[in-house]
């Protein structure tokens, strides 16, 4: 324990004398984080309305009162009259994306003329938070813009709110997409960088053999170089979580959504336990590729593939139908390393996430990263890979 | 009394598909030392010559425990370099070209470092830091950063790391490989102070002038195998070293010259 002490001193010590590492691992994250987080915020507060992301290919919508002059207009949109009037129940149906649109006509639904005042209005219910609903009512608004004009109107209420979208819900899948991606690429330029010189880097400039020929056994100097970089993941996690934190509460107020979008401590506890052993994981994994890397370049060209497992997933989590067949998986899900950080970061920010999941996340993730320190160990054994 | 035995180092390669291509070879195997076998002792300089690509620095790092041969054994005063590395590690110091201190560090953290790592303790660690620094110069520039330093001070960081535990046995493969007249001549010093301490000194390299102005016995090492091994005397019986050299290299190559 000793020697591995020793040598998870001298790394950290070098990290600690270095302005540009101490820059790259307590700024950096914050500001990548934090940064995109403003910017985003500044977009989404000019076009907020326009945020849908969903889609679903079986349209399921309603009717209801529509006459008779409207079935093949309503059956080109696959629209079918609801099996009962209660309204309540569709709205419903609709804001929680279980429906794609509710079209409801006025019992004394009138083809107007030229001269008719007030025309018969429809109401046309929609979630603007759905891929599906969206294309439903542009075909629609379509369909009855092109109808001979002047004969009845929809959506001419100015009290009625038509888009039943949850914005509350459609800010937390927002940010579940973006935020565990903008994080974990944060740790990992951080990381990424020190762990392929910790081991790469002495590999090249030939201090590691010089480390070798000491008395300590291999698997100490792996693991003191792994400990000094869990410290630099630990460090670089709480510099991102920082940012993420405070970007937030911006994300809410530039949607203008104030319920239902506040975190608790226990909420912000969860985001940061994923986010450090996530980042263990991640920290481990790139110290890995440092040991089999001949080199700095080699090990830095090798790293972008852990990127992947983040990545597509959290682009993909705002398709309806990956995180349809995301959730079916159930606790799977926290089984996968680095994955399971990104799950529990997204199940986190929606706020709908269980303890017992986090559970499996971080001891997973703490199991995962020690296996990859006696990997580590066990490849500082071999010669080929650490004598060149 | 100390003595390195060498007893039979056989130690081969596989060879990549890119590096068969490289060299233009079909084997898929290299031996690289095939049974080298010899004795040394302290107070005494040992030379391993022989051409690039012979199997010293093989050789040498075998010695080193760096990596471990397919059989054989190089015992130090009877203990086995392949049963316990780490023992041995503690016994030797191990110095080539290739192995660097770290840039970003200062020969005084370097040197403490290295202390700790060698299980010296503090009191011991500073009376050598006094001690070494003194001898070699360091004191002038221990608190620079290394990668500041000219070569030569560099070469003394590293010989002063390298026996921070005073070592029974030196191993030094190709010590003055890259280096400038100045620190090939630290070096040189280096190796002539160490067989006067009475340690067991090995080097290994391709330089004969070297060999005869620091070594007391050297082997010839060709093709993975000693061909010779004596006195300095007896190898040169009057000739240059470099003349007996390429006088048993004709003779094992049946009168041909060509290398």
């Amino acid at each position: 324990m000793r020697d591995i002490i020793t040598v998870a001193k001298k790394e950290i010590r070098a990290f600690f004398s270095d302005k540009a590492i101490l820059m790259q691992m307590f700024i950096l994250p914050f500001a990548i984080v934090f940064g995109y987080g403003m910017l985003m915020s500044a977009m989404w507060s000019g076009m907020r309305e326009d945020s849908a992301v969903q889609d679903n290919k079986s349209i399921i919508a309603y009717s209801i009162n529509a006459p008779a002059e409207f079935s093949s207009a309503l059956d080109e949109l696959g629209i079918k009259p609801a099996p009962d009037n209660d309204i309540e129940k569709y709205k419903s149906q609709v804001k929680s994306k279980d429906a794609d649109m509710l079209m409801i006509f006025p019992d004394d639904f009138k083809m107007g003329s030229e001269d008719t005042n007030p025309l018969s209005n429809i109401d046309i219910f929609y979630n603007s938070d759905k891929d599906s609903s969206m294309e439903l009512y542009s075909k629609a608004t379509v369909i009855f813009t092109t109808m001979q004009p002047r004969i009845f109107t929809f959506n001419e209420s100015a009290d009625i709110e038509y888009d039943l979208v949850d914005k509350a819900a459609m800010l937390r899948n927002l940010l579940s997409g973006i935020i565990p991606l903008m994080v974990f690429m944060a740790v990992y330029m951080v990381c990424m960088n020190l762990a392929a010189n910790s081991i790469a880097g002495d590999k090249e400039k030939g201090f590691l053999n010089t480390l070798l020929i000491t008395p300590i056994k291999r698997e100490s100097i792996a693991a003191g170089k792994s400990l000094s970089i869990l410290l630099v993941a630990i460090i670089s996690s709480c510099s991102a979580f920082a940012g993420m934190a405070i970007s937030l509460p911006k994300f809410s107020e530039a949607l203008a959504i104030a319920e239902n979008t506040s975190y608790s401590i226990s909420d912000y506890a969860l985001l940061l336990g994923a986010v450090i052993t996530g980042a263990f994981v991640f920290a481990v994994i790139l110290l890995i590729i440092s040991t089999i890397a001949k080199d700095v370049k080699q090990a830095t060209q090798l790293s972008p593939i852990l990127l992947i497992i983040v990545m597509i997933p959290s682009l993909l989590c705002s398709s309806d139908n990956f995180s349809a067949n995301v959730e079916k998986l159930g606790a799977k899900n926290y089984i996968i390393p680095v994955w399971n950080s990104v799950k529990l970061l997204q199940d986190g920010i929606k706020l709908n996430y269980s303890w017992a999941n986090a559970g499996i996340t971080f001891g997973i993730n703490i199991a995962a990263a020690l296996l990859g320190i006696v990997i580590i160990g066990k490849l500082f054994r071999r010669e080929k890979i650490v004598n060149g | 009394m100390e003595t390195l035995k060498v007893q039979n180092l056989v130690k081969t390669f596989t060879i990549s598909e890119k590096q068969r291509k490289a060299l233009g070879i079909n084997e898929k195997k290299k031996v690289a030392v095939n049974g080298i076998s010899f004795t040394a002792k302290s107070g005494e300089v040992f030379g391993l010559i022989g051409p690039n690509g012979a199997g010293k620095t093989t050789t040498m790092r075998m010695l080193a425990t760096l990596i471990a041969p397919d059989s054989g054994d190089a015992l130090y005063n009877d203990v086995s370099a392949v049963k316990s590395p780490e023992e041995i590690r503690s016994q030797l110091a191990f110095l080539t070209t290739d192995l660097k201190p770290d840039m970003k560090s200062t020969p005084n953290i370097m040197f403490d470092f290295f202390a700790e790592l060698y299980h010296v303790s503090k009191d011991t660690a500073e009376k050598r830091k006094k001690l070494l620094f003194d001898e070699f110069g360091i004191n002038k520039f221990a608190d620079t950063t290394i990668s500041k330093l000219s070569q030569g001070q560099r070469q003394k960081v590293s010989l002063v790391i390298s026996v921070i535990h005073d070592p029974k046995f030196v191993i030094l493969d190709e010590p003055t490989n890259g280096l400038d007249i100045i620190a090939s001549r630290v070096v040189r010093d280096f190796i002539l102070d160490m067989k006067k301490s009475g340690k067991c000194v090995i080097i290994s390299t391709h330089l004969f002038d070297l060999v005869e102005k620091v070594c007391d016995r050297a082997a010839m090492i060709m093709d993975g195998k000693i061909v010779a091994d004596d006195t300095l005397e007896n190898l040169m019986q009057g000739r240059s070293l470099e003349d007996a050299f390429y006088d048993i290299y004709t003779s094992l190559n049946g009168g041909k010259d060509e290398v």
